[in-house]
């Protein structure tokens, strides 16, 4: 297992505070508040090029370090270098941080799997009766209802998964030994239909599949719970990166914003939303930092509370922010609003507070 | 999972004898009508009427305007609502629409009542109908009979008779006095643009105003500006209409909700507004634009219960007709508790709301603690809703991201959140909050 000292990790987060100012930041303007997607493929390239994205290609230079890439498997370091990268870009936009996690996701599944692919893109899809994730349909997937058919190597399934133009597609299935984890190296076959949703738009489709699947493999309970755990850590890693850019914008509007015959950063309850939206950015940002790899059932529920705090607290944060900006926090100009949306939805998607309870009492009690 | 059988409620009423039978309820009834019961038989009217209308008129149009507000034309809606009576409501006959008892007794009550009806639909289209009352609202709060002769019996033949809407819009925010013009300390040092230059016969009104809900489709606003040369106590209320040489709206905003409902500037290049139109009197502006918050912040409060509630109502059906590992949802514990304490809050909030309606005047302290409160329930109602719906809360299609993105809007407008905590203990200081207990 390899170890990053503080100091290489830092330099991560140089490199991608590096790409976010020079590229990123171009992503979004006034008329394309969530992103112009146009844009997005030479994003992509690049973030490949240096290493910000994980890849399931050994000769990739993000394939050990980039975001949930091979490292991340047994390394704590890698994994916080992994969520500084995240809420980095989640800083500049919450959406392409969620785009090069789900990206993650996929490359490392790939890279357990010993399989190797140049393609970028991703069609991630955790079944739907996944989710409520409860504990007890991890371990006894059989129990789940089935709501696809397989035959003659060809999957007809319906389902709802994330990515963006996929390339490739893995699926995640219940049967009655075990989890299934399918991968389709070809997506012609599969019909995409974009959901739109309040926040991270663009992101999530429903996919109908009646497609030859390229290659189906196995995946343990442990695989299942450290996939999980990353997608609720990325969440939560983002969610922290996003409040912390709308406390800086409101930090900044409060010093040229005028009210009461001075400027509102000396009126009282401005001040209170600040401190409380500081209080709990703080309060998430050590909440991943405390986050370790442990057995595999622990990793889970230290992942869910961990998602459970950053995600709550930075929602709480964010709606203090836009309340600073008063009206103008309500319209698409500011920024503020797509960030409003944004912690809103990674606050409910993949398992909402309301679920998120229920599982960590759930795995409490097992215990 | 609810059955029938002879331990409930119903059945277990049967054994009691025929006085006990008549006082307990043994009657299976939505909170909506046990509500209804309360109100006076007039308001109970404009309540169900409120709700056939938001049924049969805006519940179809609310997703299609909110995917793209900008090719909507409101005016079909609005002569509906007009026909229906409820662009009128805000006085009694003959100059307007609402009961006349009920409204003896309590001036916002019928107008809250419909505004939860049609907020709990879309947040937008009840901002469109509702913002023409905060227009109305200084004519009506002038107190100056021949001002309602001419502006408010005309607008009711007109809208009652013919069907022809008149549409007002209220103007008091301006891009460098948005708090400020809603809260008297901050009113002190507001940097107000809008001025108002005395000239024969009348004033010339110059500058901007932003944010104003109807500005680009109204006919006629309620325009507040300052005498040049002098302070904000010199504001002054200017009815100008949309015809007036000079009068224009500009840039409509992007907003995250409440789309269907236009927020514009209004661009005033020396617009000359002939004194008749002044609306009460000379400088008696400010004392109009508190006294109109005061009226209107009940209503803000019943139009975030209403988003509250449709956001309830929407994932309630959604748990009704979703399964999960062969089980509707709405049949696990763990959703109905969840659901039971959304209906806590929206119970309470609706109480808090007609309790502040309960006054021939509104009540300062009264109507921002029922803004305050109903607006900050809605939105804890609003996420409480999305998340028992799991993914599904976060999709356009089931309409409950929309009700949060319409509730977050009531935190901020009429007053933000904060502002309105100063206008109760402002309004208490002298009263009930420095009453020495000792």
């Amino acid at each position: 297992m390899d170890t990053l000292s503080q100091a290489t990790i830092a330099e991560f987060e140089q490199l991608t505070a590096n790409f976010c100012k020079k590229s990123l930041l171009h992503y979004i303007d006034e008329h394309h508040p969530d992103g112009n997607f146009t844009l997005l493929p030479s994003l992509v390239d690049e973030a490949c090029a240096i290493g910000i994205i994980a890849k399931a290609n050994a000769s990739a230079p993000g394939y050990d370090y980039g975001v949930w890439g091979k490292q991340t498997i047994d390394s704590n370091d890698a994994i916080q270098s992994s969520l500084i990268m995240l809420a980095t870009l989640a800083k500049t936009c919450a959406s392409f941080a969620f785009l090069v996690h789900i990206q993650g996701i996929a490359a490392n599944i790939l890279i357990r799997n010993n399989m190797e692919t140049d393609y970028h893109y991703p069609l991630l899809i955790l079944y739907d009766g996944l989710f409520p994730p409860y504990y007890s349909l991890l371990c006894n997937p059989s129990r789940i209802p089935i709501n696809y058919t397989m035959e003659n190597n060809y999957l007809i399934h319906t389902s709802m998964g994330y990515g963006y133009n996929p390339q490739y597609a893995i699926v995640f299935l219940p049967e009655s030994t075990g989890w299934q984890c399918i991968y389709f190296n070809n997506t012609d076959t599969i019909l995409l239909q974009t959901i739109k949703t309040h926040g991270i738009r663009g992101l999530t489709y429903r996919a109908r599949f009646n497609s030859k699947i390229t290659h189906s493999m196995s995946a343990d309970t442990h695989t299942i719970e450290m996939l999980l755990a990353y997608f609720w850590l990325g969440l939560a890693a983002i969610a922290t990166g996003v409040a912390h850019s709308a406390y800086q914008k409101a930090i900044e509007y409060t010093g040229e914003r005028y009210q009461r015959g001075g400027l509102i950063k000396n009126i009282e309850s401005v001040q209170m939303l600040l401190g409380n939206a500081k209080a709990n950015i703080e309060a998430s940002k050590r909440a991943l930092v405390t986050f370790e790899l442990v057995d595999s059932s622990a990793v889970l529920k230290h992942a869910a509370q961990t998602r459970l705090t950053a995600t709550t607290l930075c929602s709480q944060a964010v709606t203090d922010c836009l309340q600073v900006f008063g009206g103008y926090g309500y319209m698409e100009d500011f920024g503020i609003e797509k960030k409003f949306r944004d912690c809103n939805t990674l606050l409910s998607i993949g398992g909402s507070p309301f679920f998120m309870k229920q599982y960590i009492a759930q795995m409490e009690m097992e215990e | 999972m609810y059955i029938d059988n002879y331990l409930s409620l119903r059945y277990s009423k049967e054994s009691l004898p025929l006085l006990g039978k008549l006082l307990v309820d043994g009657k299976y009834q939505s909170l909506w009508d046990y509500d209804t019961t309360v109100l006076p038989r007039k308001v109970r009217k404009w309540r169900k009427k409120a709700k056939a209308f938001s049924r049969l008129y805006i519940r179809p149009l609310a997703p299609v305007v909110d995917n793209n507000p900008y090719d909507f034309d409101p005016q079909p809606l609005i002569k509906e609502a007009t026909r229906w009576g409820f662009q009128t409501i805000i006085m009694p006959f003959p100059f307007g629409s609402a009961a006349l008892m009920p409204y003896l007794r309590s001036t916002t009550l019928q107008v809250a009542v419909i505004a939860e009806e049609f907020a709990t639909e879309c947040g937008g289209l009840a901002l469109l109908l509702l913002a023409h009352h905060l227009g109305v609202a200084p004519l009506l709060l002038s107190g100056h009979i021949p001002t309602w002769l001419k502006f408010l019996l005309p607008m009711y033949i007109k809208g009652a008779w013919f069907a022809k809407p008149t549409t007002m819009a209220f103007a008091i925010t301006e891009p460098e006095a948005g708090s400020d013009v809603e809260d008297s300390i901050g009113a002190k040092d507001a940097h107000i643009q809008v001025t108002a230059t005395p000239v024969n016969g009348g004033y010339l009104l110059n500058g901007t105003k932003v944010f104003i809900s109807d500005g680009a489709i109204a006919d006629q606003v309620t325009v507040f500006a300052k005498i040049k040369g002098e302070e904000v106590d010199s504001w002054t209320c200017f009815l100008v209409k949309k015809c007036m040489k000079g009068f224009s709206a500009g840039r409509r905003e992007k907003k995250m909700g409440q789309r269907a409902a236009d927020a514009s500037e209004l661009i005033f290049d020396n617009v000359f507004v002939p004194r008749r139109n002044i609306v009460g009197k000379l400088r008696g502006g400010w004392a109009l634009n508190q006294n109109v918050l005061n009226y209107s912040r009940p209503v803000v409060a019943a139009m975030a219960l209403g988003h509250a509630r449709g956001a309830f109502e929407r994932a309630l059906h959604f748990c009704n007709h979703n399964y999960y590992m062969g089980k509707k949802l709405i049949d696990y514990k763990e959703i109905q508790y969840e659901l039971a304490d959304m209906l806590i809050k929206l119970e309470s909030v609706r109480m808090t709301i007609w309790r502040s309606c309960a006054h021939f005047r509104a009540c300062q302290s009264l109507s921002s603690i029922a803004k305050v409160y109903a607006s900050d329930m809605a939105v804890e109602i609003c996420k409480q809703a999305m998340a028992i719906m799991g993914d599904a809360g976060i999709y356009h299609e089931y309409g409950v991201e929309k009700a949060l993105r319409d509730a977050r809007l009531t935190q901020i407008y009429e007053g933000t959140n904060q502002i309105n905590r100063y206008a109760i203990i402002e309004h208490q200081y002298t009263t009930d909050v420095a009453i020495d207990t000792i």
